[in-house]
Formats: C-alpha cells, sequence, structure tokens
C-alpha cells in the first residue's frame, strides 16, 4: 500500500470513529445528565494494517553540482583623508630695524602779505 | 629778475606792493610813487579827514569839485547803475558807529550820530552839473570807501607798467600784473576767516581781486554788534549767508564793489549777478561751505587772465 493511500484511509476510517465516539458521549450525558464518563480514549495505534510490501522511492532527478560563488569583492569604502600634518612655522626671527621716520612735510610757506587777500 | 616788497599803512589799512624788476633803485623809485598815488587818494576821498574833498562836500552839500573828483563820482554811480543799487555810495556808515580809523572803531562800543538827523540815500536825487558843480540833497554824504581802494590800487599798479611783474595790496584789494621772479604766474591766497590753516590758493595775472566779509570790521553799535556793510535800505547789515565773497574782475573798481554786492545778496543771487558780468568768484558761507566760479583760477588750474 502506497503511504498516500495509507494516510487517505485512515483519515476516512478514523475520522467518523471519532466523531461518532464524541457523539455518544455527548448523547448520554445529555440524557440522563447524573453521571459523566469519560470516554474512552481512542487507541493510538492505526487500524490500517501496515504494508508489508515495500516500494522503492521514485528515483530522485539529479541535482546540479551548485556552482562555486565567488566571494564579493568588497566595495571601496570612503575613508576619511588621513590629515597630513602640517609643519609649524617657525617664528620668525625678531629683526630690530632703525628705521629713519619721515620728515614731516614741511609746510607750506605762507604767501607774503602782498598775495593775500580778506575783507577790506 | 628779483621780487622786491614794500608795506605802508595807508586808508586805514596795510598796503603791500611787491615789484619784479633787476634793479633794486628802480624798485624803490616805483614804489615811492605807488605810494605816494595811494597817500594822495587818501588825502583826497577820506571820510575821516575833515580837509579832504569828500569832506568838505559832505559838509557844504554843494561844490565845484575836481576833474579827479567827478571822475570818481561818476564810477561811483556807474557801478551804482550796475548792481541795480544794491551798491551805493551814498550808504552813511558813520552814522551806524564807524566814523573814524578802524583800528579806533574795531572791537569797540560806538554809539553813531543821532538816528533823527535826516538820512537820504537816493543817488538820483544828487545834481550834477557839467560846471563839476555837485549838489547832495540834505541827509545826504558821499562815501567811496566802497570801490575806493579797488580803483586806486589798479592806478598804482599802472606806475610800474615797465616792470616785469608787480602786486599791489590795499588792504585786501589787491591788483596785479606780470609774472614773478621766475617768470611764473604769481599765486594769491584767500585768508579762511575761521579757519587759518585753510590753504584757498589761485594764480591770476593782469586783473583784480577783492573781498568782502563781515569778519574784519566791526564793533557794537549801541550794544549790539555791526560791522560795516549795509544792505540796499542802508539802515541794516545784510542778512546773509556769507562770511566772505572773493571775486576777480578786470578792473579793481568792479572786483570792489561787486564783492561788496555778493556780500550783501548772498551766495545763490550773488553767483547770478556775478555770472552775469562775467566775474570769477570764491564764496566762503557761514556752514563753512564753499562756493566758487566753474573758472576761477585755483593752484590746479592755469593762471587765469582777462584778454582786452
Amino acid at each position: 500500500m502506497k503511504k498516500d493511500t495509507r494516510t487517505f484511509l485512515a483519515a476516512v476510517l478514523g475520522i467518523p470513529l471519532f466523531l461518532g465516539t464524541a457523539t455518544g458521549i455527548h448523547a448520554m450525558n445529555s440524557v440522563n445528565g447524573a453521571t459523566f464518563e469519560r470516554a474512552p480514549e481512542v487507541s493510538d495505534e492505526s487500524p490500517v494494517e501496515e504494508a508489508t510490501e515495500a516500494y522503492a522511492d521514485e528515483p530522485e532527478e539529479e541535482v546540479a553540482p551548485a556552482k562555486q560563488v565567488a566571494p564579493p569583492t568588497p566595495r571601496p569604502v570612503a575613508v576619511a583623508p588621513t590629515p597630513t600634518p602640517v609643519p609649524t612655522p617657525a617664528p620668525a626671527p625678531v629683526v630690530t630695524a632703525t628705521t629713519t621716520p619721515k620728515p614731516a612735510p614741511a609746510p607750506k610757506p605762507k604767501p607774503s602779505p602782498s598775495r593775500r587777500t580778506h575783507a577790506s | 629778475m628779483r621780487e622786491f616788497e614794500y608795506q605802508e599803512y595807508i586808508m586805514g589799512g596795510n598796503v603791500s606792493i611787491s615789484l619784479v624788476v633787476g634793479d633794486r633803485a628802480v624798485a624803490d623809485a616805483v614804489a615811492a610813487r605807488m605810494f605816494a598815488r595811494a597817500r594822495a587818494a587818501d588825502a583826497q576821498f577820506s571820510r575821516f579827514r575833515p580837509e579832504s574833498e569828500l569832506s568838505l562836500l559832505n559838509q557844504e552839500r554843494s561844490r565845484t569839485v575836481s576833474p579827479r573828483f567827478m571822475e570818481l563820482f561818476l564810477l561811483g554811480r556807474e557801478l551804482h547803475r550796475r548792481s541795480a543799487g544794491i551798491f551805493n555810495p551814498l550808504v552813511d556808515i558813520s552814522r551806524f558807529g564807524y566814523d573814524a580809523d578802524v583800528r579806533d572803531v574795531k572791537g569797540k562800543d560806538r554809539t553813531g550820530t543821532n538816528p533823527t538827523i535826516p538820512y537820504d540815500i537816493d543817488l538820483d536825487a544828487v545834481e550834477v552839473e557839467s560846471s563839476g558843480r555837485i549838489t547832495l540833497t540834505e541827509g545826504q554824504r558821499l562815501d567811496f570807501g566802497g570801490f575806493l581802494k579797488g580803483h586806486v590800487a589798479e592806478e598804482m599798479a599802472k606806475e610800474a607798467e615797465e616792470l616785469s611783474g608787480v602786486i599791489v595790496n590795499l588792504g585786501g584789494d589787491i591788483f596785479t600784473r606780470g609774472t614773478d621772479a621766475d617768470g611764473e604766474p604769481f599765486v594769491f591766497a584767500i585768508d579762511h576767516p575761521h579757519d587759518p590753516d585753510a590753504d584757498i590758493r589761485f594764480t591770476l595775472r593782469d586783473a583784480a581781486i577783492a573781498t568782502s566779509g563781515s569778519y574784519n570790521r566791526y564793533w557794537k553799535y549801541r550794544g549790539k554788534p555791526f560791522f560795516h556793510i549795509l544792505d540796499r535800505s542802508g539802515k541794516h547789515n545784510p542778512q546773509t549767508d556769507l562770511i566772505s565773497a572773493t571775486v576777480i574782475a578786470p578792473r579793481g573798481c568792479d572786483a570792489d564793489a561787486f564783492a561788496t554786492v555778493a556780500f550783501i545778496l548772498g551766495s545763490r543771487e550773488g553767483a547770478r549777478v556775478l555770472d552775469a558780468n562775467g566775474f570769477h568768484y570764491y564764496f566762503i558761507r557761514k556752514d563753512g561751505s564753499t562756493l566758487r566760479s566753474s573758472a576761477f583760477p585755483l593752484v590746479c588750474a592755469p593762471a587765469f587772465a582777462y584778454v582786452d
């Protein structure tokens, strides 16, 4: 017997048996209402005889060997540039220079009296 | 060439002369003639000298005057008419306290003359006869002070016509001709009333310069500040926005009289009148701003000269 057939018979025969048992218990409880007896447990054994003949399993399809997958190439990751150390400028040497101050522009000489006009 | 300078006090102010010539003896002689002219003008037209011809006419009211006097009177009348009556040789500043040399008046308290004395400034009312007689009305007194110094400066400069250059300065009224010892135009300066460091310079040759202002001749008339310029009413100082008006003109009398006219009128109307007459000007306003004619010959510009 095929596996599917056994499954089918167990379902066809088992389910009505289970339902009938449960309905009977319920009916008795409903009639006398006095006692409640626990319904006998359903045997775990399957009523279906096990198949004696062995059948060979259907040949499985040949599966192609898995291709070897190359490991993913790591993407380049932007990396913050490493700061280049900047050399600290050396302090400029202090030069003491002696600067001769520019002479203040000489004030323009006042024009002579004959060249100046004012309120007369 | 050398430049020789001379100075004397005449006509109520310092008279300065610069002469450009090679020989000092020549310069001395010319300067002597020029000062003599100035003194003669003062003697004839001073209103502070009782013996001057002007004082005699004002006292007598009718007098046959000298040709020289008539020439000056007619010149004053011409300026009166050309200025539409703003300039008037009949306005009498002595009534308001300026009745002596400026050295005795400046900054002093003055009472002037009795205000009830008749006062007439109608120049058309003056009778002029062909015989040379001039007759004034009661209340009229002539004063040539508004144009005399400018005119005399020009006359003095004519005494030095044979020299390379000459400057005559009568208390601020200037007449110049020719060039300096280097052959360059003379450079002049305008005194700023409130800023002695102000440098206002210009070049000029063969023309007259005059400045009118309220900052040099002032006193207190009956307790109130007063200065020597009167408006066309002849009774009040003018209400003007100017403190200084400098004018350049071909004739000394024009520069002198129209500087006063501009000062009386103020910067706006004064500029209009001067432009109409073809004169150049440099105004300093009370607020410190300045106004000048477009061709005023500041030192950055070429020397200005009137062409006959």
